[in-house]
């Protein structure tokens, strides 16, 4: 009751300007992804648009370090499962979020409008939102704040290249993460983000 | 994909995103509580805590006095007569959106069909009654889409859904009740405006009904609702909340002020938040004016390690002007301070709505919305709604 009385002095006193608030993925899927996305329609588990699933923090982190394609033309040799005992394959894809480059992650894309369809698409994120899911990112994509980093990351922090996959959302596929290094890439020791002979396609076996 | 092909999907998908988004569920309007001098939810709505299907005294009221100009608000336009254990109806609306987020794609349009819902009750003996919703719910699922690599639902057993359906005992529409099943937990200002934050971001967004079982008084001098919640584990299509919610109002000053006060406590994936608020109403007769405003405040406590609580606060006021029978002029400033240490994480809004019942049955809806997230781009929507119920 105590902090009920005291937040009109803080809004009064205009807040602060600084963001205390942890780049976790714990704090950011239920404070920002889960009201923001996962509305019924969108990105809920019922739903799951694009295959996004933003319903809990589990299957949100799945969503964006992982991503699956109908491929017609897939193989199991790619690392292509087949789909609800379908004669469909599923073939992983590029993931929305590379990890310690907020510069190349789909996601970060979409969140800001820049070559991609903006999401959300009804009301976009404060800009301390998009820096703080960005701050995320550079710190590794973490699901736990003490756990490794996403899947996507290698150990030298480049990236891994997918097979070239378009996605729904007309964003930019596997060349796109090859047009040059990020600024904000911490862990870019290499230079320019390449292809290396052994960047195939993420081969995660779904969780 | 060529780059032109690309943006042209990315534009399709933005536009459909944003339809189904905006999709809309029928809830009573709150602007003619007080204003009308109807102050229970109840007097026109089967539903303690309103929204669904209208009642006969709705039906007159909407015939004889809420539209500008006079007809038969009863079903069908009174052509069938049910018999009187039997109540039914239906909302159909369509819309057309024009919303602009400075997409690269620029500003999108549509025009869609918005909601297809009947709505059935049946009288049992001993003041028990068994209502449900069926409706058809768009969606846009495009199976070259990329799919999650578990529990995916099938969209195609999606399609119709049930929005609410419960079983009721409510002897007389003034005294005690008990409802068990699905639908919103009364709470807060239930305006049909899903996408206004103190719906959407409270657990009251489009499709999120829980289960519930809920037990109150509605009595003309103040109306109490207890609600503890549940999700629907089938089918995935509701809030995925638990919890417990409370809802208490009284009307003072001779009906023309009401004051509530609101609790929710809902456990969910990452979260739980405890959510007190408020609710006040005012109706200035001379100007026809009817002043409403909620805060809520929102303790976050998350599941993470090492992630401390946290405290959201949203708010609305505004004002609905009712210069005419029939049209409703409501103007309405938001605020979603998601996390108060954070100045700039927060969304203002402000949204005109302009609402025409020129017949029985009949609304046109003009609604223009402002969104303003902080140090972002704004968000636009320009959105008109035709709507006709049986």
């Amino acid at each position: 009751m105590r902090r009920a009385a005291i937040l009109p002095l803080l809004l009064a006193a205009g807040c602060s300007t600084g963001d205390d608030r942890p780049a976790a993925w714990g704090y950011i899927s239920p404070a920002i992804f889960q009201p923001a996305c996962a509305t019924s329609s969108c990105h809920s588990r019922g739903v799951a648009q694009s295959g996004v699933d933003f319903s809990d923090p589990d299957r949100g982190y799945a969503s964006l370090t992982e991503s699956w394609f109908v491929d017609p033309m897939g193989t199991t040799d790619d690392g292509c499962q087949a789909w609800k005992a379908q004669d469909t394959l599923v073939c992983p894809g590029k993931p929305f979020v590379i990890a310690y480059d907020p510069g190349q992650s789909r996601l970060v894309k979409m969140l800001r409008a820049l070559g991609a369809a903006r999401m959300p698409p009804d009301r976009p994120l404060p800009e301390v939102d998009i820096r703080l899911v960005e701050n995320w990112i550079l710190d590794g994509a973490r699901k736990t704040v003490d756990g490794p980093p996403a899947p996507t990351a290698r150990p030298d922090g480049g990236t891994i290249i997918d097979a070239g996959t378009t996605n729904d959302a007309g964003v930019s596929d596997a060349k796109d993460a090859l047009d040059g290094p990020s600024a904000e890439d911490p862990d870019a020791h290499d230079g320019p983000s390449a292809a290396t002979p052994d960047g195939g396609a993420h081969g995660g076996g779904g969780t | 994909m060529s780059s032109s092909a690309r943006r042209n999907v990315a534009l399709f998908v933005a536009v459909l995103g944003l339809v189904l988004c905006a999709e809309t569920a029928a809830h009573a309007y709150p602007q003619w509580q007080l204003s009308t001098g109807a102050v229970r939810c109840n007097e026109c709505h089967y539903a303690p805590g309103g929204g669904g299907l209208i009642n006969g005294f709705g039906r007159d009221a909407i015939g004889s006095e809420l539209s500008t100009f006079e007809g038969d608000g009863n079903l069908l336009h009174g052509t069938v007569k049910p018999p009187s254990w039997l109540a039914a109806g239906g909302d159909f609306r369509g819309a057309f959106v024009a919303n602009g987020v400075q997409d690269v794609n620029g500003p999108a349009y549509g025009a869609f069909p918005l909601q297809a819902d009947l709505y059935a009750r049946v009288a049992l003996p001993g003041g028990i009654s068994a209502s449900a919703t069926v409706g058809y719910r768009g969606q846009a699922r495009n199976t070259d889409s990329p799919i999650p690599p578990e529990d995916f639902q099938g969209s195609g057993g999606s399609r119709f859904i049930s929005r609410e359906h419960y079983l009721m005992w409510q002897p007389q529409s003034v005294g005690p009740y008990v409802r068990l099943g699905r639908y919103y937990a009364p709470y807060g200002l239930r305006f049909p405006e899903h996408l206004l934050y103190i719906r959407r971001d409270l657990g009251f967004d489009l499709l999120r009904e829980t289960y519930n079982l809920s037990g109150g008084w509605v009595l003309p001098a103040w109306e109490l609702h207890l609600t503890a919640f549940a999700p629907d584990f089938i089918r995935n299509m509701g809030s995925d909340e638990k919890g417990f919610a409370a809802y208490y109002e009284r009307r003072l000053l001779g009906d023309k002020l009401s004051a509530a006060l609101q609790t929710r406590i809902a456990d969910a994936p990452g979260v739980a938040r405890i959510i007190w608020g408020g609710v006040g109403r005012y109706y200035f007769e001379p100007l026809r004016t009817l002043a409403m405003a909620e805060v809520d405040t929102v303790h976050m406590v998350f599941e993470a390690s090492g992630v401390p609580s946290r405290t959201q606060l949203l708010a609305i006021a505004g004002l609905a002007v009712l210069p005419y029978r029939g049209v409703i002029l409501t103007l309405l400033g938001e605020r979603n301070q998601t996390d108060v240490a954070v100045r700039d994480a927060a969304w203002t809004a402000g949204t005109l709505l302009v609402n025409w019942f020129p017949y029985p049955h009949v609304e046109m809806q003009l609604m223009g919305r402002l969104q303003f997230p902080a140090n972002t781009d704004v968000a636009k929507t320009l959105f008109i709604q035709l709507h006709y119920f049986l």
